[in-house]
C-alpha cells in the first residue's frame, strides 16, 4: 500500500469490498432464513390463517380485536410490563455485584465462578420447574424460611398475585449469563488504570464510578439492552412452571406464552403474528429510547 | 485497490459458501434415497412416554415383518410438544403418514382437511367387524369417517382406599352421591388434622362438568355442534363446587390452582387429597407413585342412577390427507387397531383395545394396574353410557377457558352467575 | 505505595500489583471466601434439592420436601442410564454433544466476521442494516417458525440437524454479533492505525489485532453458545423426526408425559447427567476468562 505521508488526522480507512466479505454469511443468513419469515408473520397478522388453509386478508381486525375487546391481552402485558421492570434490574445488580466480587486473582476463582453460574445451567428444565414449584407451596422451603423471619405470606405459587414473583425469582436466579459477561468486560479494563487511580489516593467508590464504570460502560449497556429484550419475551419459566396455562388466574400468563397459545393451541396464528408484531414495535421503541441515552452514558475506548 | 490478503480471504470465505450451498442441496437429493428399490416408507406420530414409545417400535417391528416393503418410521413426543409439531407440520404440508389427533381437536382437523376420509378403506384394508359400533363413532365427523382411536380409556374416580379407611369413611362404589362427599369430607378432615381433602376440586375441569351434565340426561355439545345444556346448568355445578368446597371435602382455593393434570402436581399424588377424578389409564402412573395399595377405582359421584362413565377415545388416529400411501398407512392403521399380535405387545398402553376379540383375549393375562383396570370395566360395563358426540372446531381454547372461569370464581374475583354468563357466552361462540 | 485491602478488594486489582500486609489480607481473604459460601448456599439450595431428588424413589419425590432423601437409591440413575425407550443415553448425548459443537463453531467464526464489519468497518448502509440486525432478536420465535419451517421443508433439511446447525454459521445469532461488537469498539483504535501504518489490510487488522484482543468475547460466544443449544428443546422438537437423533432435552422430556405413567426419579437423574457436560464445558473454558486484554502490546 502506498500511504501518503503519516497522517496527521486520525485516519477511518474505508474498506467498502472487504466489508461485504466479512458480513457474507449474515447476508445469506438474513436473506434465506430471517428476512423472509419475518415479511410473512407481517403479513400474516393481516390474515386469518390457522395454520390449515389458506390465510384470507382481514385486515386489521386482529389488531382491533388485540386493542379493543381482548381483556386477557392487556392482563399478558400487564404481566409482562411487571416482569420487566422488576426482574432486569434486579438481575443486572445481582449479576454486577457478585461478577465485581468475583474479579480478583484468588486460587479458588475457578470454582466460584462455575459454582455461581451453575443455576443458569439448568435452563428452562422441566427438572426445575418441577424445584421452583416444590419449594414455593405453601409450607414449602421458601415459605417455611420466611416464616422464620415472621414473614408469612402463605402459598407462592398458588397465589395469584404472588405467583408472578415466583417466576421473577427464578430468573434472578439465574443471573448466571450477564455475570459472565461482566466478568470478561471486567478483564477489558487495563490494570494500570487501577494503579492510576490508587496513586491518585481515589477511594473504593471513586474508583468504581471512575474507572470500572466508565470502561465497563459498553458491556453494562450490552447487558441492560439484551436481558431487557430478553425479558419482554421471557416464555420458558413461566411455561414449565405453570404448566403452559399461566395460572393462577392469568397471573403468570407472559405475553409470548399468549402468543403461543393463541398460535398453537386456538390455531390462531394471524392473531399470534399481529400480537408478535406489536411486541416488536414496544421492544424497539424501548430499545431505541436505550440506544440514544447511551450517548450520554456509555464510553467506547475504541471510539475516540 | 484490493490488497492481495483481500482476495486470499475473499476466495476462502467464497469457499466456505460454496460448501455451504453443497450441503445443502445434497441434502435436497438424499431425501430421496429414502425409498430403496421399491420399498415404501410410511411415517406414524404419536405422544407418550418412554413406555409407549418402546412398545410401539415393537409393533411397528412386528408389522415390517409381516409386511415387506414397507418401513415405518416412527416418531413420538410428550402431548404438550406434540400439538405444536402436529401443527407446523400440517402448515407446511408435512404431516406423518398417520398420527394421532388430540380428541379435543377431532372435528377441527377433520373439518379443516387435515385428515383423510377413510370410507373406501373401510372393509378393505380397515376391518371393522370386531369392532362396536359406538367406539366406530368416535374418528366420525359429519358423518364421514376420519380416523379411529387407537384405545378407548374410562375416566374414573381413583382414590386412595388407605386413607377412606383409615378416616372411617365408606369407600365409593357405584352409589355414591355428590352429597355423600360432604360427610366423607369431614370424616377424613378429620382423620389427617384437616390437611387432606376428599377429592382434588373437580369444579374447573370441562370433563367433570360434562359427566355430571349427562348423569341428568343432558349433554355438552350435541352431534350437530348445538349446545345441550344451560347457563343455568353452569351455575348448579358452579354451586355444588362452593359447598363442597367450603365444607372442607374439596381442596381449597391455592391448592388447587396448583393441581393440573399432570402427575407432579396431582392431589392424590401428592397427598393432599384422598382421591380425584382421572382417567383410569393413569392408574398405574399412580400406582407408581403412591405405592398399588394406595390406589383403587370407583365410579364418579352421581346424584341419579346414570353412572355416565363411558368408553370415551383417547386418541383419534387419522391418515393425512395428502399422504402418498394412503392404502398401505390405511393397512398399519387396521394392524394397529386389529391385529392380536400387536394388540399383545401394546397392552393397554393407549387403553383398551377397540377390536373386541383382542381385549377378551388380552383379559385373563393383565396384570397389577392394567387388571385394575380391566376389573372395574368388567364390574360397572353394563351401566357405561356411550360417548358424547365431539367437540366442534374452536372448541380447543374451552377447557382452558373454563378453568380460567372457575379459578376466578374460587379465588372470589367473579361471583357465580357473572362467570357462568361469560363461560356460557364463549360456549355459544362455538356453535355454528 | 501500599494499596489498602479494601480497596483492593473493591476495584479488583489484577494479579501482581498490590503489595499487602499479610495479615490484612488473610481477614479479608477469609471474609470474601464467607461470603461466597453464604451467597452459593442460599443460590444453590435448588440445585441439591435437584441432587437429592435423583436419589430419591419414585413415591418419595412428591412427599418429601427436604433436598435430603429418606431412602437413597441409585435407581433412578440405573433407568435413566438405559435411555429413554429405544434411545440409549449415550446415543442422546452424542446427537446433543454434535448439535451443540457445531452451533459453536458456527456461532464463533460467523458472528465474530459480522461483528467486527459492524464494529469497525464503514460502509454503506451500516446503520440500517445494524437496526434490522437487532430487530431480528424482537420478534418470537414462534411467528416465524413456521415459515421458516417451510423454507426448511423445502430445502429437504427437515429430519436432519441442518435447520438447527446451518444458521450458526450464518451467523443468525444476532445476540453473538452485538456482544463481540461491543468488546471491539473497546479495543482503542490507536491499534488498528498502527497495523494501517504497517501496511495491514482489514482481514490482517481483523486476525492479528482484534481477534486476540477481543478474546474474552470469544470465550464468552462458545460458553454461551454451547450451553444454550444443549439446554435448547422448541426448535429441536419441531425439526428432529427420527428419535435416533433426539437430543438429551427431548428424551427426558419424555420420562414425564401426562397421557401415561410418569417416571420422575429417572427424569430427575437425567436432569442431573445432562447438566454434568455443560458444568465441565463451562468449568474448563470459564478460565480463559482470566486472561484479559493483553495491553502489552500498546507498550513498545
Amino acid at each position: 500500500m502506498s500511504a501518503a505521508a503519516p497522517p496527521i488526522r486520525r485516519v477511518r480507512p474505508r474498506y467498502q469490498n472487504a466489508a461485504w466479505v466479512f458480513l457474507s454469511p449474515w447476508i445469506m443468513g438474513a436473506a434465506l432464513l430471517t428476512i423472509g419469515p419475518m415479511i410473512a408473520s407481517l403479513v400474516l397478522s393481516f390474515t386469518d390463517y390457522d395454520l390449515f388453509g389458506t390465510p384470507n386478508f382481514v385486515g386489521i381486525d386482529n389488531y382491533r380485536r388485540m386493542f379493543v375487546e381482548d381483556q386477557r391481552f392487556w392482563g399478558a402485558v400487564r404481566v409482562t410490563l411487571n416482569y420487566v421492570i422488576v426482574a432486569v434490574p434486579l438481575k443486572l445488580a445481582l449479576a454486577l455485584g457478585v461478577a465485581l466480587l468475583l474479579n480478583r486473582p484468588r486460587k479458588a476463582q475457578g470454582f466460584y465462578r462455575s459454582a455461581f453460574y451453575a443455576p443458569s445451567l439448568l435452563g428452562g428444565s422441566v427438572a426445575v420447574a418441577l424445584v421452583w414449584r416444590t419449594l414455593f407451596t405453601r409450607d414449602g422451603t421458601v415459605d417455611n424460611t420466611l416464616s422464620l423471619f415472621g414473614v408469612e405470606l402463605g402459598g407462592w405459587i398458588s397465589n395469584p398475585s404472588m405467583a408472578l414473583y415466583v417466576l421473577v425469582t427464578l430468573a434472578i436466579w439465574q443471573f448466571g449469563a450477564p455475570m459472565v459477561i461482566f466478568l470478561a468486560g471486567l478483564k477489558q479494563v487495563p490494570g494500570e488504570l487501577y494503579d492510576a487511580a490508587s496513586v491518585d489516593g481515589a477511594g473504593r467508590w471513586r474508583t468504581f464510578w471512575s474507572v470500572t464504570w466508565p470502561l465497563l460502560s459498553p458491556v453494562i449497556f450490552f447487558n441492560l439492552v439484551l436481558e431487557m429484550i430478553g425479558a419482554f419475551q421471557a416464555f420458558t419459566g413461566a411455561y414449565v412452571v405453570s404448566g403452559g396455562r399461566g395460572g393462577p388466574i392469568d397471573s403468570t400468563l407472559f405475553y409470548t406464552l399468549y402468543l403461543y397459545d393463541r398460535a398453537f393451541t386456538a390455531f390462531e396464528m394471524g392473531y399470534a403474528s399481529a400480537m408478535a408484531w406489536f411486541l416488536l414495535v414496544v421492544i424497539g421503541v424501548v430499545t431505541l429510547l436505550i440506544f440514544r441515552s447511551s450517548q450520554s452514558w456509555v464510553h467506547y475506548a475504541g471510539d475516540e | 485497490m484490493i490488497h492481495s490478503t483481500s482476495r486470499r480471504a475473499l476466495r476462502a470465505v467464497g469457499a466456505a459458501t460454496t460448501v455451504a450451498l453443497a450441503v445443502t442441496l445434497a441434502s435436497c437429493s438424499s431425501d430421496s434415497s429414502g425409498s430403496d428399490g421399491g420399498d415404501i416408507e410410511l411415517t406414524f406420530q404419536w405422544w407418550g412416554n418412554d413406555e409407549r414409545a418402546a412398545v410401539t417400535e415393537e409393533a411397528i417391528d412386528l408389522f415390517e415383518e409381516k409386511n415387506p416393503g414397507i418401513t415405518v418410521s416412527g416418531s413420538f413426543s410428550t402431548i404438550e410438544s406434540y400439538i405444536p409439531k402436529l401443527a407446523t407440520q400440517i402448515a407446511s404440508n408435512s404431516a406423518p403418514d398417520l398420527f394421532l389427533i388430540p380428541m379435543e381437536s377431532v372435528k377441527e382437523y377433520a373439518e379443516k382437511g387435515a385428515a383423510l376420509d377413510l370410507t373406501e378403506y373401510i372393509g378393505e384394508e380397515i376391518s371393522v367387524d370386531e369392532i362396536s359400533e359406538a367406539t366406530q363413532q368416535i374418528g366420525v365427523v359429519g358423518g364421514t369417517t376420519y380416523g379411529f382411536t387407537l384405545g378407548t380409556a374410562t375416566s374414573a374416580w381413583l382414590y386412595n382406599p388407605t386413607v377412606w379407611e383409615e378416616a372411617g369413611a365408606e369407600a365409593p362404589a357405584g352409589d355414591f352421591a355428590w352429597e355423600d362427599l360432604l360427610d366423607a369430607g369431614e370424616k377424613i378432615r378429620a382423620s389427617t388434622d384437616g390437611e387432606v381433602a376428599a377429592i382434588s376440586d373437580p369444579g374447573g375441569y370441562i370433563a367433570w362438568f360434562a359427566t355430571w351434565l349427562n348423569q341428568q340426561g343432558k349433554i355438552g355439545w350435541t352431534e350437530d355442534g348445538q349446545l345441550g345444556f344451560e347457563a343455568s346448568d353452569l351455575e348448579a355445578w358452579f354451586e355444588l363446587m362452593e359447598r363442597l368446597r367450603e365444607s372442607g371435602a374439596t381442596t381449597d382455593a391455592e391448592t388447587t390452582t396448583t393441581i393440573d393434570q399432570s402427575m407432579q402436581n396431582s392431589g392424590l399424588a401428592r397427598g393432599v387429597s384422598a382421591g380425584e377424578f382421572a382417567a383410569a389409564s393413569l392408574t398405574g402412573a399412580y400406582a407408581d407413585t403412591i405405592g398399588a395399595e394406595n390406589v383403587a377405582l370407583a365410579p364418579l359421584p352421581s346424584d341419579t342412577d346414570v353412572l355416565a362413565i363411558s368408553m370415551a377415545g383417547t386418541n383419534v388416529a387419522a391418515i393425512a390427507a395428502n399422504s402418498e400411501h394412503p392404502e398401505e398407512t390405511a393397512t398399519f392403521l387396521d394392524f394397529l387397531i386389529n391385529d392380536p399380535e400387536a394388540a399383545e405387545i401394546l397392552k393397554l398402553t393407549r387403553g383398551i383395545p377397540i377390536n373386541q376379540a383382542n381385549y377378551e383375549a388380552l383379559m385373563p393375562s393383565l396384570e397389577g394396574a392394567d387388571k385394575a383396570v380391566g376389573d372395574f370395566v368388567t364390574t360397572y360395563q353394563e351401566r357405561f353410557s356411550e360417548p358424547d358426540p365431539l367437540a366442534p372446531p374452536g372448541a380447543t381454547t374451552i377447557p382452558a377457558d373454563f378453568t380460567l372461569a372457575y379459578e376466578s370464581i374460587i379465588f372470589g374475583q367473579s361471583s357465580i352467575e357473572d362467570a357462568s354468563a361469560s363461560l356460557y357466552e364463549k360456549f355459544e361462540a362455538t356453535v355454528q | 505505595m501500599t494499596v489498602s485491602t479494601e480497596t483492593a478488594l473493591a476495584i479488583g486489582i489484577p494479579p501482581g500489583r498490590p503489595r499487602r500486609r499479610p495479615a490484612q489480607k488473610t481477614v479479608g481473604s477469609v471474609v470474601w471466601h464467607v461470603v461466597c459460601i453464604v451467597l452459593l448456599a442460599g443460590l444453590l439450595y435448588p440445585v441439591f434439592w435437584l441432587l437429592g431428588s435423583s436419589f430419591k424413589p419414585g413415591t418419595e419425590i412428591l412427599a418429601n420436601a427436604s433436598p435430603i432423601p429418606w431412602e437413597w437409591t441409585f435407581d433412578n440413575y440405573a433407568v435413566a442410564m438405559q435411555g429413554v425407550g429405544p434411545l440409549s443415553l449415550w446415543q442422546l448425548f452424542a446427537n446433543s454433544m454434535s448439535i451443540s459443537i457445531l452451533t459453536v463453531v458456527g456461532n464463533v467464526f460467523s458472528c465474530a466476521l459480522a461483528a467486527f464489519a459492524f464494529a469497525r468497518l464503514k460502509f454503506r448502509g451500516r446503520g440500517f442494516l445494524f437496526g434490522f440486525m437487532i430487530m431480528t432478536i424482537m420478534l418470537p420465535m414462534h411467528v416465524v417458525l413456521i415459515p421458516q419451517f417451510i423454507i426448511f421443508n423445502n430445502l429437504g433439511m427437515i429430519g436432519t440437524i441442518l435447520p438447527l446447525v446451518l444458521p450458526k454459521f450464518l451467523a443468525t445469532e444476532a445476540f453473538f454479533v452485538f456482544l463481540m461488537m461491543q468488546f471491539i469498539r473497546g479495543i482503542p483504535r490507536e491499534l488498528d492505525e498502527a497495523a494501517l501504518i504497517d501496511g495491514a489490510g482489514p482481514f490482517r487488522t481483523f486476525g492479528s489485532i482484534i481477534l486476540p484482543l477481543m478474546r474474552p468475547s470469544l470465550v464468552t460466544t462458545t460458553i454461551f453458545s454451547f450451553i444454550w443449544s444443549w439446554d435448547d428443546f422448541f426448535p429441536q422438537l419441531i425439526y428432529l423426526q427420527d428419535p435416533s437423533t433426539y437430543t438429551l432435552q427431548l428424551g427426558l422430556r419424555l420420562f414425564v408425559d401426562q397421557t401415561s405413567a410418569s417416571s420422575f426419579g429417572p427424569m430427575f437423574a437425567m436432569s442431573v447427567l445432562a447438566i454434568l457436560p455443560v458444568v465441565i464445558f463451562f468449568a474448563v473454558f470459564q478460565r480463559y476468562l482470566v486472561d484479559g486484554m493483553a495491553t502489552s502490546g500498546l507498550k513498545g
